[in-house]
């Protein structure tokens, strides 16, 4: 198999440094307290927030959660095919779980809980990543507060080239691969997951590569969030002239 | 801009799936060429002088691959498109075509036109994929021309010409105001390059106009072979269990006999004849139908007879369909039933099968060596003839081709390769590719052996130069100050090997340590030192994986300075070197051993006589000799130690050339001979071997590197059992342990050779050792029968074995001196790397036997000898014998009619057109059979006199014999062995 | 209007020189902002400036200390009375908060004398103010001010009460009186 062609193009035109098209569209959901679309590529995810409301009476582990949740229509393949993605979604779930509490300040949490859900309507490579930039993404459209604006980003190294934003058909490869979740304002990596065996040199490079798709995310993420808000501004006047009174 | 792909795919496992890929077009390629406005003046990789910028579709590629090597053909632009197909078609043609593509030179240039915006098209309902992609080439030839701008009146831009040999694309392309031609009308276009024509690959020889009437011709031709069935017949067929699959290996001795082993039968299956192999050839994987049982036959009792690959060439020229209808007709059907003992039994009958189809060609990308059958009627100059071509391995058929140069080609030796075969043609049908030079000419042979071994012999590139040290190299203050080097200068190290040796690769030490143990030091050039992975000199040592030993050349693995003076532990100079070191007691029981990267001073670089002469001078009592004795010592405990678990004593018929320096032509052949020093070195190889196995698979369980040596078949004893047996001693094959203890009690009183020629018997019966990745077996397969040991490396070695290389940075990452190099976890990766390793390995091997052979004609050219000999199978028509002195195997004929037609289809060995003076007792009745007992392993004369017996003494005279074919070859002749000069005898 | 609007994460001003308001958070001596919104820069005399940042659209109610809220008592004992907060400021919420409200902050004065069954009953339906976040469980509520307390209740009886005076509520039917701390409600 070839990956990228001497030319310098993958197999589905990209350069190895290209992303995948990135399409997001927020408060698409009505009844939730935000919500995105994001779609990367192939890979469609839907998600919704709801809270911050009040902890229900009882012991919980956490004050945020979130739930990836991979949906009968998202994947061709067997129910065997389908759990194995369900149980990674479950170690996902987790991780991104606690990503977040460390990213909505501690104050919005202390009593209240939210709920993130998140909805694979369509699988393609670079899955979990979407899931967590769609995540991000309703977060702040909730108008959760969030300390910083993070992004995630999938790579890995097949033929000793690292590629960004795998496709499925890249990133099914035995290939080294890792994913990351990447706070831009810190620098810090706040999760990441990789696959098959890599060396540290690797790893190295691969993460490099992430941190440089999870700028690119970010701003695009950023671009989605204030040109929705501009928009609002201008089709809601009366909104705006209102929260002018307020100060 | 993007697209979505949709298609449906069939998975492996058999399920149907839809599958949605992203396409993404793009406007950031360029035309690459320099008329081009828009086009990066540094990707213009076309060439801005040209006339014309040829575009190739898929099947001229596929087809015509030998054309566009050719250095005439340049400035070509190759779609993404006729990419991707050929790399589904054909890896071997996509990897040339890659190649070709990276070459600066050759300005190929590839133009991702899937990916461009405006040259990307969808399928159009109802028009079929190969419209579509033939369609994309045209539509990207146009948009070519449309970039193609002259930059004032005064240019001349190129012609863009769009190659296709499919009549209705051209007219297609016509029609659109392209420009487009068949590769056979551009050839000829090309006056000044007459040999472009040749290159044409047959079958789209001719032009359309004449297809027609060549389809008549073909429809009054009879089949000679049955259609081949369609692939998904085929796996119904071996799914039904009705048909078997394997690969067709044809028999060295006779081509027109194969075998197929099929896993589905459990034995291998005979395909007898070129009507069962059915147009497949050596290396096919081919699916057989086994026949009905009546049916079944036995291998061939006789050695190979009349017109063992062909034919003679009375007719070959001109009338070509007289000549494939009648001439050749022993090629395909050689052997009558009669010829077959009538006493015929059950037990010799084998499962006989015949070819029904082929599941994958392995017909060879790099070609054929071999040279023109004579022609006898002389063509016109310049006109084109169809001329046979006869390949030097016998294994493989003619090849029928079409050369306007048949004249100049007809004392060359040339490359042929096959383009195709149809089922009414005796022959495949191929094309001339190149002319390697004189046919008899030692480098001309040279060539040819290395082609036909696949040995890489192209100078190393500009590339790999750059990644070695300049010269003079010296160990360097960084070097001596890396705290994970050793400094042991001060050790008493020498080498010992073999004598002209330049690439010394190991060195060895011994010192007494004051506790009374000694300390004894393997010390191997530190080759991973200059050589880091993912380097360009890497990749070329891994893809050549070992240095090749010709009689008079080296081809090597690593550049020359490398080779001969950075790595080569040479004498009196300080070198890098990867150590082990033991210490042990003075009875050689291991105490400790340690492994360190140092640096170390060779005292001496010895021969092996020089260091025999060493350990036997008693009167010597330097340093030097007396750490040689003591190793001795060891390595002569060692030896014992190893003999006792069971290692077999093997032998290999081994000779040695003394080479005219002036002439490199040889002046003198000989029996390798092999000192106690050889041992003793090898017993430290070994020792060191052994140890880094053990260490390296401690380490690293998963991603070590070794080698191992499969326990034998029983089956695969049978023929040396019978022959034991016959000779009326018995050998054990049960354990190698036993096989050994059964080899040494083979003695024959009146003998002193016959031990060694069982020994020789017994190593051919053992297959070969391998390379693999621990990952790839289970523990109990890691052992090395031959060595009787659990585990085996190769560790010593890395100057001219890439395995070593390999085994030295494992080893390096499990000490923590490097990381442990990425291919080394890919399991994969291991997988292709212990392929090609054992590929190569015996490649090489099989090359240097090929060496020797060639040097052993070039050595009897003139020369008439009369040696010792070994009979070592008998059949009814003739013997196998062996000349120990030489190490030449060849047959001897009873009679001068398979004699003579033999040499005429040229065996590697045959007799001379006179009676044969047989043996012990005059010459036989020419016209009578003689009578084989299989079970004696006798074959007797008719009237009783005279019988032969495996195993027995003979004598031979050996002539070299020049053939029709321009072939020579070493004639044995049987004599009597009183003739035999006392100085002869062996033993 | 866009170069106003910021995302979470982003750096507003220097925190020496402002000070960080509602959707802001200081890091590494920067405001930044934790919403998507419009920045604002408020005077206030004297201090530092304060930055904002405002958000379109729905605010996440959330009980902020100082925010008056209405909530619900639920449970009563001696120490404290637990209530749901039902309305952040004018706003209803949709799934209650929890708070208590603990002795010492029924009210403002005699806070030793508070007795917690005099003060509320479950179900009444109180205005207070948040005190702080309070434990990892509820809000801690205040009622410490004279707009503070119960502003509705039921009776025995089951009527809703009226006010008497600060500490009574009177049942209309029955004209039972039952001690709370009443809010003083003004128009």
């Amino acid at each position: 198999m070839e990956f990228v062609s001497p030319e310098g193009l993958r197999l589905d035109g990209r350069r190895p440094k290209e992303l995948r098209k990135l399409r997001i569209k927020l408060g698409s959901l009505d009844g939730t307290d935000g919500s995105a679309f994001v779609q990367l590529g192939n890979t469609k995810v839907l998600a919704a927030v709801f809270g911050p409301r009040g902890a229900p009476t009882g012991a919980r582990s956490s004050a945020i959660s979130c739930v990836i949740a991979v949906s009968a229509i998202s994947v061709q393949g067997d129910r065997r095919s389908k759990e194995r993605l369900g149980r990674q979604a479950t170690e996902f779930s987790r991780a991104l779980t606690n990503a977040m509490e460390q990213l909505v300040p501690a104050d919005i949490l202390k009593n209240a809980c939210i709920d993130v859900h998140v909805q694979v309507l369509q699988a393609d490579g670079g899955l979990f990543a979407a899931c967590a930039n769609a995540a991000l993404l309703a977060l702040a459209n909730a108008g959760v507060p969030l300390r910083d604006i993070c992004a995630a980003c999938h790579t890995g190294l097949l033929e000793s080239t690292a590629l960004v934003d795998l496709s499925a058909q890249e990133s099914m490869q035995q290939a080294p691969q890792a994913a990351i979740l990447y706070e831009c304002r810190t620098q810090s990596i706040a999760i990441m997951q990789t696959d098959n065996k890599m060396s540290t040199t690797a790893l190295e490079e691969l993460l490099e590569l992430a941190t440089e798709g999870c700028i690119a995310l970010v701003t695009a993420m950023r671009q989605a969030l204030i040109s929705s808000t501009v928009q609002q501004l201008s089709t809601s006047a009366p909104h705006a002239s209102a929260a002018q009174r307020r100060d | 801009m993007l697209h979505k792909k949709a298609f449906i795919k069939k998975t492996r496992k058999g399920k149907i799936q839809q599958i949605v890929r992203e396409h993404y077009l793009r406007d950031d390629i360029y035309s690459g060429t320099p008329w081009d406005p828009e086009c990066d003046a540094g990707a213009a990789k076309l060439s801005k002088d040209a006339k014309h910028y040829l575009v190739a579709d898929t099947n001229v590629v596929l087809s015509q691959m030998d054309f566009l090597e050719h250095a005439a053909v340049e400035d070509v632009i190759i779609m993404s498109v006729v990419l991707d197909e050929v790399r589904h078609r054909n890896q071997s043609v996509y990897q040339r075509l890659r190649s070709l593509c990276a070459s600066p030179t050759r300005r190929f240039y590839v133009f991702a036109n899937e990916h461009h915006r405006d040259t990307y098209i969808k399928q159009e309902p109802g028009e079929s994929v190969n419209d579509r992609n033939d369609r994309a080439i045209r539509v990207a030839t146009k948009w070519y021309m449309s970039r193609l701008e002259p930059a004032s009146q005064a240019d001349q831009v190129p012609e863009i010409i769009l190659l296709t040999n499919d009549a209705e694309n051209r007219s297609r392309a016509q029609s659109e105001g392209l420009t487009a031609i068949s590769i056979q009308a551009y050839a000829k276009s090309r006056t000044e390059c007459p040999e472009l024509m040749d290159l044409v690959a047959a079958g789209n020889l001719e032009d359309e106009a004449e297809t027609a009437a060549s389809r008549a011709k073909h429809a009054k031709r009879a089949r000679i072979y049955e259609d081949h069935r369609g692939m998904a017949d085929i796996t119904a067929g071996l799914k039904a269990g009705k048909y078997h699959q394997g690969t067709l290996r044809v028999s060295r001795y006779n081509p027109f006999e194969g075998w197929v082993g099929s896993e589905s039968v459990g034995e291998d299956i005979l395909i007898s004849g070129r009507v069962a192999m059915n147009r497949a050839i050596e290396g096919d994987a081919v699916a057989i139908e086994l026949l009905p049982e009546a049916e079944w036959r036995a291998a061939s009792a006789t050695l190979p007879k009349a017109g063992a690959d062909g034919a003679p060439a009375e007719d070959a020229e001109g009338a070509e369909d007289m000549q494939e209808d009648g001439g050749h007709i022993m090629e395909v059907v050689p052997m009558d039933i009669s010829e077959q003992p009538p006493e015929l039994t059950a037990a010799s009958k084998r499962p006989t099968g015949k070819v029904v189809g082929i599941i994958r060609r392995n017909w060879r990308t790099r070609g054929y060596c071999g040279s023109l059958q004579p022609q006898q009627r002389a063509s016109a100059r310049g006109s084109t003839a169809s001329v046979l071509f006869c390949p030097v391995e016998r294994r493989f058929p003619m090849i029928r081709l079409q050369t306007r140069q048949a004249e100049a080609l007809a004392d060359k030796r040339i490359v042929v390769v096959i383009d195709s075969w149809e089922a009414d043609s005796h022959y495949p049908a191929g094309h001339y590719v190149r002319t390697l030079g004189t046919i008899g000419d030692r480098d001309t042979e040279t060539e040819v052996l290395l082609i036909e071994h696949d040995i890489n012999t192209s100078p190393f590139t500009p590339a790999v130069h750059a990644c070695v040290p300049q010269l003079p190299w010296s160990v360097t203050p960084a070097d001596l100050d890396d705290p994970n080097r050793q400094d042991l200068r001060h050790l008493p190290i020498c080498s010992v090997d073999p004598p002209g040796c330049k690439d010394i690769d190991d060195a060895l030490h011994v010192v007494e340590l004051p506790n009374g143990n000694l300390e004894l030091g393997v010390h191997i050039a530190d080759v991973t030192h200059f050589l880091k992975p993912a380097t360009a000199i890497d990749d070329e040592a891994a893809s050549r994986a070992t240095t090749t030993y010709l009689v008079q050349r080296r081809i090597d693995m690593l550049p020359k300075p490398l080779t001969e003076d950075i790595c080569s532990l040479r004498a009196d100079v300080e070198r890098l070197a990867f150590s082990v070191v033991w210490e042990m007691t003075q009875s050689a029981d291991v105490v400790s051993v340690r492994f360190t990267k140092s640096v170390i001073k060779s005292r001496a670089a010895l021969t092996y006589a020089e260091a025999q002469s060493r350990i036997d001078d008693e009167r010597l009592h330097d340093e030097i000799s007396n750490s040689l004795r003591t190793m001795n010592r060891v390595a002569r405990i060692l030896r014992k130690r190893r003999a006792d678990a069971g290692a077999l004593s093997l032998a290999s018929p081994e000779v040695k050339f003394e080479i005219d320096t002036e002439t490199h032509d040889p002046l003198d052949v000989g029996i390798y001979q092999i000192r106690e020093a050889n041992q003793m070195v090898e017993e430290m190889m070994l020792l060191a071997n052994v140890t880094v196995a053990e260490h390296t698979l401690r380490a690293f369980p998963a991603c070590a590197l070794l080698r191992r040596h499969p326990v034998p078949a029983p089956r695969q004893f049978d023929p040396l059992l019978r022959a034991a047996a016959a000779a009326g001693f018995s050998l054990d094959c049960s354990t190698s342990k036993m096989l050994a203890e059964s080899l040494d009690k083979a003695v024959r009183a009146d003998d002193a050779y016959f031990n060694k020629l069982v020994r020789i018997m017994a190593t051919r019966c053992m297959t070969q050792a391998v390379y693999f990745g621990s990952g790839e077996c289970d523990p109990p397969e890691y052992h090395h029968y031959g060595l009787a040991a659990p585990l085996y490396t190769h560790f010593t070695s890395p100057i001219r074995r890439y395995a070593d290389v390999v085994v030295h940075r494992v080893l390096a990452a499990s000490l923590g001196l490097a990381p442990l190099p990425e291919t080394a976890r890919d399991r994969d990766g291991v997988r292709s790397l212990t392929d090609n390793l054992n590929t190569r390995h015996h490649n090489a091997q099989m090359a240097g036997r090929a060496s020797v052979e060639l040097h052993t004609l070039i050595f009897f050219k003139d020369r008439v000898v009369v040696a010792d000999a070994r009979i070592t199978k008998v059949r009814s028509n003739g013997l196998i014998i062996f000349v120990p002195k030489y190490g030449i195997e060849g047959p001897v004929y009873f009679t001068p009619k398979d004699a003579a037609a033999s040499a005429k289809g040229g065996a590697r060995a045959a007799i001379p057109k006179q009676p044969v003076s047989a043996a012990a007792a005059g010459s036989a009745p020419p016209e009578s059979e003689y009578i084989l007992d299989e079970e004696k392993q006798t074959v007797t004369s008719p009237d009783g006199k005279v019988c032969y017996t495996i195993f027995d003494k003979a004598a031979v005279r050996i002539a070299v014999e020049e053939t029709h074919g321009q072939r020579r070859h070493l004639v044995l002749t049987l004599v009597d062995r009183n003739e035999l000069p006392e100085s002869e005898q062996m033993g | 209007m866009s170069d106003q609007v910021v995302c979470p994460g982003d750096r507003l001003v220097s925190a020496a020189e402002y000070s960080a308001g509602h959707g802001t958070h200081v890091r590494d001596g920067y405001v930044c902002a934790s919403l998507v919104g419009v920045k604002q820069v408020t005077k206030t005399g004297g201090q530092k400036p304060l930055v904002e940042v405002i958000r379109r659209g729905s605010q996440p109610l959330v009980p902020k200390p100082g925010a008056a809220v209405t909530a619900k008592v639920t449970k009563v004992n001696p120490r404290l009375a637990s209530a749901e907060i039902l309305c952040i400021g004018t706003k209803p919420v949709d799934q209650p908060f929890n708070g208590i409200i603990r002795v010492q902050d029924v009210r403002a004065t005699e806070v030793d004398k508070v007795e917690m069954y005099s003060s509320f009953r479950p179900g009444d339906i109180v205005r207070a103010e948040v005190l702080s976040l309070g434990d990892s469980r509820s809000y801690y509520l205040s009622t410490a001010k004279n707009e503070l307390g119960v502003v509705y209740a039921k009776s025995v009886a089951g009527q809703p009460m009226v006010a008497i005076s600060w500490q009574e509520m009177q049942c209309p039917q029955t004209k039972a009186t039952e001690k709370r701390k009443v809010a003083k409600v003004t128009a």
